[in-house]
């Protein structure tokens, strides 16, 4: 099974060990570049590896603790397939076995990729597949693609993201074009990318911190996971910091008006959401009350997850991380339909860790199996549709269009019923995300 | 004058079926069911009138069924009024006693019940019913009857139901334009609540919840008095679209397959199974998942419970109720809708049968006719209660300066 990692393209030796559990990777230029970034900000106490194409350029300043690793293969086809996940993914397959070599010796792997190009889209399938291969998990950090770039990356995105819902254990997958509402109007194209990448590297670095940091509330790996995993979910994070006096109420502020988080209607219709609270020892228990009531409020049905890190340096500064996760299928079964909802009146006990323990003891082995079968059905599917294209009939194919909900038609005419933020006359299974078959 | 017989009629203008009442009032506090009329209701959508003439039309037809099964002549209606606008809160009146020595008289109730009425309505809406809670002398306890009392100070506080004007017109004028009188406007969830609650239910404290066509309306009773009122513009109409937007079928296909297949659980042995939708020369057409029908069916309805349930609790009713959930209304039908309400309130749940009625038919007792039977109780209370003559005239008057701007 084990291949030996003879071949040599590696311009670094993959030696720096991230932690023992955890390990991050980058996968394409998209990835390296928020991997570089992250680097530049957080100094040389974290790295990762960084993995290439074989046609990308190496960089030539390699930043601290950041190694490169470019797969190579028997690629002789020329710099014409770049943008081509088939190609890349038929290269990453080849070195199959380096990249179980990359992944070995950690429990973790956190592969970081920009989907809708090449080397994302296509490698970082099958680098999930290689961290299965090596006793690890897969947990993959992706972006899609803005709108402008175009109908074939939207839809490559799409197919990639597909693959990876599979083939991971946990996926978050952040929209870009979400972001552009953050930004000024008038945003110079080359400072939109830059604007992005601070707000991912700014999510990166708490989620990090929550994977890590076995602080104050140390959150469970495995919880984690359960919460994340699933064919249908769909996880967004979004960050906040504030410092000073009413650092709570601003962050909580930058929340409510957060494009990812659609107005509050993806907290509504969440599952489970995940606080991790980065602080400065000056943390008050009343702000953190405060915060997860304000949470749980905004999201009704969603179980809520919190953890805690304290930093020394960090007096009068606060940073939020809600992990929003919603999940179509999974514990909505038949009769227990009703267990789903939401304990009434759970306080904001730093005991919420157990909470999860029941369910989560349930969920890896079913979902496990399941999630490996669907890949390779899923697998099939693509290969089917990706000899459709090469043939060249799904050209003119039209991309995705954002999912607008049909207003509601036999009250398409009658006053609006709204209660408590939410349109009763939308189907309530819209309204919640759940995936009927 | 007519007002004066003992016959009443109750008119519901439902979102599926106008319902007509005709009842006669016998001593002893016995209501008799003379007749009843019913007509498809074309013309509304979520409570509220959204096609006048049709609405005419049918209220036309219901009314007449009604008088001929009763044999008499129709001329004023107590009216159910329903539809999302319509809600209920707290309020309080305070009035300084006149006289300390002499204790709290008649005046006093009056004057203060008269300072509980008035409030900061927003524009346009209008107060439907007033009750009053309890009174409070100087501050203390919570007394039932406080004429004679001594003390300072009276307060009252008061359960008010409103709704906006422009649409309670709406439905006065379709009765109106019939050549009806309107006797009162009654809020139909406590009108429910009248015909399916006994007296001791109402003193132990329950909830009746009228699940019909278009609303929800719920009515909290408790220590024998209305607590709280309210309505949710979501009903059986409601699961029909659901399901023509989950299955992709037309609006009547729906509904049929509600009626038919529709529950409120999703059990384990039918998991997998399908229905064979056919055309109209029977051949099969496509298949839709029996599954999917019921847990949309199954969302939505326990989504109503819970919107009811949180409404309760917040307004900290939910530890009073200890009779348990009653249900009424059309949606009262579909099997396991009490299992499914009992897991929700995690209360006992029946559904409505009508209280103390000498029925014409027994085929009349069916959970869809409760709110036309729980106008006559209400007209029956109305007329017979000369000991608080002040505080219900008043309220009437106020609903005859209403219905004759309307």
């Amino acid at each position: 099974m084990e291949r030996n990692s003879g071949r040599d393209g590696t311009k670094t030796a993959p030696e720096p060990v991230v932690s023992a559990v955890a390990r991050l990777i980058a996968v394409g230029t998209a990835g390296g570049r928020l991997l570089e970034d992250w680097a530049g900000r957080t100094g040389s106490d974290v790295s990762g590896l960084w993995l290439l194409p074989p046609w990308d350029t190496l960089p030539v300043t390699g930043s601290p603790g950041l190694a490169c690793v470019q797969v190579r293969g028997s690629w002789k086809a020329g710099w014409s397939v770049a943008g081509d996940p088939d190609r890349a993914r038929a290269v990453a397959e080849e070195e199959f076995g380096r990249l179980v070599d990359l992944c070995r010796g950690t429990e973790w792997v956190v592969m970081v990729a920009g989907l809708g190009g090449g080397a994302g889209s296509g490698m970082t399938p099958v680098l999930a597949r290689a961290a299965h291969e090596a006793g690890a998990r897969a947990l993959g950090v992706v972006v899609t693609p803005f709108h402008w770039e175009g109908a074939v990356r939207q839809r490559q995105a799409q197919m990639a993201l597909e693959e990876l819902r599979g083939a991971c254990d946990g996926l978050v997958c952040l929209p870009n074009q979400k972001f552009l509402p953050l930004l000024p109007p008038r945003t110079p194209l080359v400072e939109v990318y830059q604007q992005v990448n601070r707000a991912l590297v700014l999510g990166l670095e708490s989620f990090w911190d929550a994977l890590t940091q076995r602080g104050l509330i140390p959150l469970p790996w495995e919880h984690l996971c359960a919460l994340l995993r699933g064919r249908h979910a769909e996880s967004v994070w979004v960050t906040a910091e504030a410092e000073g006096e009413d650092r709570l109420a601003r962050v909580t502020a930058r929340f409510q008006e957060h494009p990812l988080l659609e107005n509050g209607q993806a907290m509504l219709a969440a599952t489970s959401v995940l606080v991790h609270i980065t602080a400065g020892p000056d943390l008050a228990a009343a702000e953190a009350d405060e915060l997860v009531r304000v949470v749980q409020e905004s999201a009704p049905r969603a179980e809520v997850v919190v953890g805690a890190t304290l930093r020394a340096g960090w007096s009068g500064r606060i940073r939020v991380m809600l992990l929003v996760t919603r999940r179509g299928q999974g514990r909505l079964t038949g009769w227990t339909g009703t267990s789903e909802t939401v304990p009434r009146g759970r306080g904001s006990e730093p005991g919420v860790p157990e909470t999860g323990g029941a369910e989560m003891a349930c969920q890896p082995e079913c979902g496990e199996g399941d999630e490996r079968g669907l890949a390779a059905t899923c697998g099939d599917a693509l290969k089917e549709s990706r000899h459709m294209r090469r043939v060249g009939r799904v050209r003119y194919q039209q991309g995705m269009l954002p999912l607008e909900v049909a207003r509601s038609g036999r009250f398409e005419k009658t006053p609006p019923n709204i209660h408590r933020g939410e349109d009763l006359d939308v189907p309530t299974y819209l309204r919640r995300g759940i995936v009927l078959e | 004058m007519f007002d004066q017989s003992s016959i009443v009629v109750g008119l519901e203008i439902g979102t599926s079926k106008i319902c007509a009442v005709v009842g006669e009032l016998q001593p002893q506090g016995v209501l008799r069911i003379l007749g009843l009329g019913q007509s498809k209701s074309n013309g509304v959508r979520k409570g509220e009138i959204v096609d006048m003439e049709q609405a005419e039309l049918d209220i036309r037809r219901a009314v007449q069924e009604a008088e001929q099964m009763a044999n008499v002549e129709v001329r004023s209606v107590y009216l159910a009024v329903t539809g999302g606008h319509i809600r209920g809160f707290n309020n309080c009146g305070l009035h300084i006693i006149q006289d300390p020595e002499v204790g709290v008289t008649e005046e006093d109730v009056k004057e203060v019940m008269r300072n509980a009425r008035c409030m900061n309505l927003p524009a346009q809406e209008e107060v439907i019913h007033t009750v009053r809670q309890h009174f409070q002398v100087d501050g203390r306890g919570e007394v039932r009857e406080p004429l004679g009392m001594s003390g300072q100070r009276l307060e009252v506080a008061v359960h008010v139901i409103t709704g906006q004007l422009l649409r309670l017109q709406n439905s006065i004028r379709a009765v109106r334009s019939v050549h009806l009188n309107v006797e009162e406007i009654v809020f139909s969830g406590l009108a429910s609540a009248l015909a399916v609650l006994s007296a001791e239910e109402k003193q132990e404290g329950a909830l009746v919840m009228d699940i019909g066509g278009g609303t929800t309306d719920y009515a909290v009773f408790a220590g024998g008095i209305l607590r709280l009122g309210g309505v949710l513009a979501v009903g059986g109409d409601h699961l029909t679209n659901d399901l023509v937007c989950a299955l992709k079928v037309s609006q009547s296909r729906a509904e049929q397959l509600k009626v038919d297949y529709g529950a409120a659980f999703v059990e384990d042995r039918i998991r997998g199974q399908t229905l064979d939708l056919t055309n109209d020369l029977g051949m099969p057409i496509r298949t839709v998942s029996l599954e999917t029908l019921r847990r949309v069916m199954h969302l939505r309805l326990e989504e109503t419970f819970e919107l009811v349930r949180t409404h309760v609790e917040e307004a900290g009713l939910y530890d009073l109720i200890r009779a348990g959930v009653v249900l009424c209304g059309g949606c009262a039908r579909i099997p396991q809708v009490t299992a499914l309400a009992e897991e929700v309130f995690d209360l006992p749940v029946k559904v409505g049968r009508a209280q103390g009625i000498n029925m014409l038919n027994p085929a009349l007792d069916q959970p869809e006719f409760l709110t036309g039977i729980g106008l006559l109780r209400f007209a029956q209370q109305h007329r017979m209660r000369p000991v608080r003559r002040g505080f219900m005239h008043g309220l009437a008057e106020r609903l005859r300066f209403l219905i004759q701007r309307g």
